[in-house]
């Protein structure tokens, strides 16, 4: 892209901590604008602008009516790319969808209020599932220097590549005492680095918060869990955080 | 061989001078909770030189996990130039297993085409080398490694004698010329002393079978079920690899600057038993199977090293046994597993 | 011995250090695959038949390519770059004029000079063609210096075919055999033969094992198949030479990608007489 690509950022269901990494970005936010033209960002800049180059969007899509404002963007935007675990894959908002009956589910959260028509709720989907989305880049929230590199990339022409290999792969490169060797768990074998295993490196187990790597191995967890004295249900329920599937195997 | 003797107290001492001389980085053994590291040493006294095995090897002081090769202006082929980043170092307290392997990642960096990234960082290294004083549960060193292997690499050898004095074994004369001035006196142990010193600490664990046999041994067990059953236990995690002091499997990655305007090409720590090492451009994996990768890995140590250098391609450091969650990692289990199901 | 700490040196023994080319000519030949022409900025490439270089852009990244050019064409020199990935998707939008970073030549060759005097057996499927074609252009250049010569191509479908006016005029003449099939086409797409590359060899006639060499470069599916049928005309393992393909990341036999066995398929490879790695479980 010879001159600055027009880029825009959107939020649909989530916590606006992806784009608060953005806009955290501290000193490489001018760097950032000299290499992108930014054209809309609600929570950083007025304005709007009728098309992209690049719309990264933020959240899940959990009304009817985001969706047709999301297919709305994709149609204006020459790339699309989906950042941050609730758009990439529906992230904590995927909860929902684990108990069937989602008026119940409103009902439990809202009480009274539940009726109200901005509480309209629908299945969690990921951006992926309505439309189709360039690129997804993982985590929650994102990884600012990762975010940077693929704004690099994408300017430079570079297709971009997420990592995707385990995060106990980032463990061993800093140097960390695994987190099972002091009696924690961790998902870190199953889920996908990209992080520099941030949580483990300050003693937080990790709870594949960029899902899972491609291929893991359940037999192995089953294993390692024997090991350690861990039941399934605690593993099932440290993967439901983030809709780790604990039934993707070979 | 000259061995001389030294209190105890009196090395700290010596190390402590060293590291206001500034001459070197003062690199050695240091705790981070309740494991031990390699790091570099503001003072002496964080130095404990009493410990198991440390997480990582020293090999990341030769192959840091992330090393700059070359610098340029990106897509401007003409702007390439190489970058070669070293320093003086000098790491105290390396157990002699890893000596061994430091011999071996020597070998492959300078034989065929010399890596100059490693050899700068490893000629400007003075190595102080040290007899384990401390158990260690999956160590098996004694029964992989020959005597003779670390004294390839060490400069000096540190042997901590029971009072309260370390013996010194003078191996190079720069390791002479750098410990002159600690007041290191003659020493007055007999060979005997010495060796029962060196030998302090016995393995618990033994490679089953004799280490020169490994390479037939396995190339016939290259179909034994041992490499199903481990690798289905295996997460791909590369811990067992990234541990390891002889491996130094790598990849290199462009990174660019925020203003685009320059860059660099990094070598950065890679590892067999990833899922994606062995696939090509086409999209075929040579070795997208769990067993194969492991397999690859402990044919490497045992068969592929060995007959290439005549030097065991594991050192026994345990290290691999240690990392890995699933307990399959320890090449001495494979070979038990191999020997218990002929 | 005292340095300053971080001293950088700029250190031309590098062995990561590439060499500049620059971009002549580029010319599509299918949906994926461009031929591009590259000319060395100093001195020429000095590569053999079936080497390879580290090709690389600033920024993007390397990647092993082969050389599809027989050595003897100056500082130039000639690859087919299928565009799979991160570096050779950039590679294709490249305009002459452009310039890359070359490592290399790397690897082992097809011994060309011990051939002489004998009956040649190329068998090539897909890509395979690319870095078996600096043997094939110098065969036939130099037709005197060998016996009988036999070229089979296959490739998936005819929209895959590279190289297709040589392979016209190889066709054409009546010096050497040149056989052609596709693994599948579209009805009326093509007249020619349809099947694996094996399903050409009950066309060759005259096939003396015992003088011929088999060159055999294709897909990592191929290679079993092929050595069957070479098998079944009795062809020994000495007789076939084969060039694998591997992840070759480095080009100079330390990062691990390419190895199998004690091998480094950029260093002891990627071509090699089949006798020396038909005993390696993962070569084929």
């Amino acid at each position: 892209m010879s001159e600055k690509p027009k880029v825009a950022f959107f939020d649909f269901a989530c916590c606006e901590g992806c784009q608060l990494q953005i806009a955290n970005l501290e000193e490489d936010i001018i760097g950032l604008l000299n290499l992108v033209n930014v054209v809309e960002f609600r929570e950083v800049a007025t304005g709007k602008a009728p098309e992209y180059d690049i719309a990264f969007i933020e959240g899940s899509i959990t009304r009817k009516s985001d969706e047709e404002r999301l297919k709305d963007i994709r149609n204006r935007s020459k790339l699309l790319v989906a950042y941050g675990q609730c758009a990439v894959t529906g992230g904590i908002n995927l909860l929902k969808n684990n108990f069937g009956d989602l008026d119940m589910v409103k009902r439990k959260v809202y009480g009274d209020d539940s009726s109200m028509p901005h509480l309209d709720t629908a299945v969690t989907k990921s951006v992926g599932e309505v439309v189709k989305a360039d690129l997804a880049i993982p985590g929650c929230p994102v990884n600012r220097e990762e975010f940077l590199r693929i704004v690099k990339e994408l300017c430079l022409g570079k297709i971009p590549r997420i990592p995707d290999y385990p995060v106990c792969v980032e463990c061993k490169l800093k140097e960390n005492i695994c987190l099972f060797d002091e009696g924690t768990i961790c998902l870190g074998p199953i889920a996908r680095a990209g992080c520099g295993a941030i949580c483990p490196s300050n003693g937080v187990p990790c709870d594949a918060c960029r899902g899972a790597v491609p291929n893991p191995n359940k037999k192995a967890m089953h294993e390692v869990l024997k090991k350690y004295n861990y039941t399934v249900e605690r593993i099932i329920r440290e993967m439901n955080l983030f809709g780790v599937n604990p039934e993707v195997s070979e | 061989m000259d061995i001389v003797k030294i209190p105890e107290n009196d090395f700290y001492k010596f190390v402590d001078k060293k590291i206001a001389e500034k001459s070197s980085r003062i690199i050695s053994v240091v705790r981070k909770g309740t494991k031990f590291v390699f790091d570099e040493l503001d003072s002496a006294s964080r130095m404990c030189l009493d410990y198991d095995v440390t997480i990582l090897p020293p090999k990341k002081y030769f192959q840091p996990q992330k090393e700059t090769l070359l610098r340029f202006v990106p897509k401007q082929a003409d702007s390439y130039e190489a970058v070669n980043e070293f320093e003086p170092i000098t790491l105290i307290g390396v157990h002699y297993y890893d000596l061994a392997a430091i011999y071996l990642m020597d070998r492959a960096f300078s034989e065929g085409k010399k890596d100059e990234n490693y050899l700068k960082k490893r000629n400007n290294a003075l190595l102080i080398g040290l007899y384990p004083t401390h158990f260690f549960k999956y160590r098996f060193s004694s029964s992989v490694i020959k005597g003779e292997q670390p004294y390839k690499v060490a400069d000096l050898m540190l042997i901590h004698m029971d009072d309260g004095h370390f013996a010194l074994e003078i191996v190079t004369e720069k390791g002479r010329a750098y410990i002159e001035g600690a007041g290191c006196k003659k020493s007055d142990y007999t060979l005997k002393e010495i060796e029962d010193a060196k030998n302090r600490i016995k393995d618990d664990q033994r490679l089953p079978i004799p280490v020169e046999l490994t390479p037939d041994y396995l190339m016939k067990n290259h179909d034994h079920p041992v490499w199903e059953v481990f690798g289905e236990k295996c997460y791909s995690c590369g811990s067992c690899v990234f541990v390891c002091p002889t491996c130094y499997c790598f990849d290199m990655k462009d990174e660019i600057d925020l203003t685009l305007k320059s860059g660099e090409r990094t070598r950065n720590w890679d590892g067999c038993m990833l899922e994606n090492f062995a696939v090509c451009a086409g999209g075929h994996n040579f070795r997208g199977k769990r067993a194969a990768r492991f397999r690859h890995r402990i044919f490497r140590k045992g068969v592929n090293l060995p007959l290439k250098y005549h030097y065991w391609g594991c050192v026994g450091c345990g290290r691999c046994a240690d990392a890995c969650t699933s307990s399959i990692a320890g090449p001495v289990k494979v070979f038990k597993y191999i020997e218990e199901n002929k | 011995m005292i340095q300053t700490a971080n001293s950088t040196k700029h250190d031309n023994e590098s062995i990561y250090l590439p060499e500049v080319a620059t971009l002549i000519r580029k010319e599509p030949m299918t949906d994926l695959d461009m031929y591009f022409e590259f000319e060395m900025k100093n001195k020429p490439l000095g590569h053999l038949y079936g080497q390879f270089v580290e090709l690389s852009i600033p920024g993007i990244g390397e990647v092993a390519i082969s050389i599809s050019s027989p050595p003897g064409k100056g500082k130039s020199f000639e690859m087919v770059i299928r565009k799979v990935g991160q570096v050779t998707s950039v590679i294709h939008q490249l305009n002459p004029g452009d310039s890359v970073g070359i490592r290399g030549p790397f690897g082992t060759h097809f011994p060309m000079e011990d051939l002489k005097g004998k009956s040649l057996l190329f068998v090539t499927g897909g890509q395979g063609l690319v870095p078996a074609r600096s043997a094939i252009l110098h065969a036939l250049k130099n037709r005197g210096d060998y016996k009988d010569i036999t070229i089979l191509f296959g490739c998936r479908d005819p929209g895959q075919r590279l190289f297709t006016s040589e392979l016209k005029e190889w066709k054409s003449r009546d010096d050497i055999v040149f056989l052609e099939t596709v693994d599948k086409c579209e009805p009326g797409e093509w007249d020619g033969h349809v099947g694996v590359i094996t399903t050409l060899f009950p066309q060759l006639k005259d096939i003396d094992p015992l003088e011929t060499h088999a060159i055999v470069v294709g897909p990592p599916v191929m290679y079993k198949f092929v050595i069957m049928s070479l098998y079944d005309m009795e062809f020994s393992d000495k007789h076939i030479i084969v060039s694998l393909e591997r992840h070759m990341k480095c080009g100079v036999g330390k990062c691990g990608h390419c190895q199998i066995n004690n091998l480094y398929v950029c260093q002891d490879g990627p071509v090699f007489v089949y006798d020396t790695i038909k005993h390696l479980k993962e070569a084929i």
